[in-house]
């Protein structure tokens, strides 16, 4: 099997990670994307890592299991993305309009306000925002990434 | 705090790259520039 530069093989993980993501509302495993890519799996794992290191995904702590793929969420929340028949989580409000944004589609978000857990019912309908309410985070912007779950 | 119409912009901006090939994380200063055009300024939002 051919080497490949690291930062080619990095993004050509991250694409498909992307891509699985997308497609299936999953996020592949990395010895499925070795496969489907035929690259060695442990060149795969350690691509995963470059990209959490780089704020890129967030892996479940101490594996290579994704948590993450902003603004894609891997695991349930309650932060829930429909266009069509797809649907996706998001890991937060804001990841919730950055999913419409990266796919380009409309779409429609159910969340609940995390004070009085009160549906909440907005989205994005011919390319424009709607709903009531507004979106309140709690952690300065310079620390967003010193503990990004908290965030 | 950001308004929903503010979400959709600063998703569009931050988001709107995120699955072409040649994407790249912003730089901090290109951050904070997108932070500002979506009206998100005050220490706050101060990267």
């Amino acid at each position: 099997m051919p080497e490949q530069p690291h930062d080619t093989l990095v993004g050509e993980v991250r694409m498909a990670i992307y891509v699985a993501i997308e497609g299936t509302g999953r996020a592949p495993a990395a010895a499925d994307v070795a496969l489907g890519h035929r690259l060695e799996p442990a060149a795969v794992e350690d691509a995963y890592r470059a990209l959490d290191a780089a704020h890129v995904i967030v892996l479940q702590t101490g594996t290579t299991e994704i948590k993450w793929a902003p603004p894609f969420s891997a695991v349930h929340t309650v932060f829930r993305v429909r266009a069509g028949r797809s649907s996706w989580f998001a890991p937060c409000a804001w990841d919730a309009f950055g999913i419409p944004a990266a796919i380009e589609v409309d779409a429609r978000i159910e969340a609940a306000c995390a004070w009085s857990h009160e549906p909440i019912q907005c989205g994005v309908e011919f390319g424009r925002a709607y709903g009531d309410g507004v979106i309140h985070l709690l952690v300065p912007a310079a620390h967003f990434w010193d503990d990004i779950e908290y965030t | 705090m950001m308004t929903i119409p503010q979400a959709w912009e600063l998703a569009q901006k931050w988001y709107g790259t995120r699955l072409e090939p040649d994407f790249r994380r912003p730089t901090k200063e290109e951050a904070q520039a997108i932070f500002e055009r979506v009206g998100l300024t005050g220490a706050f939002w101060e990267l």
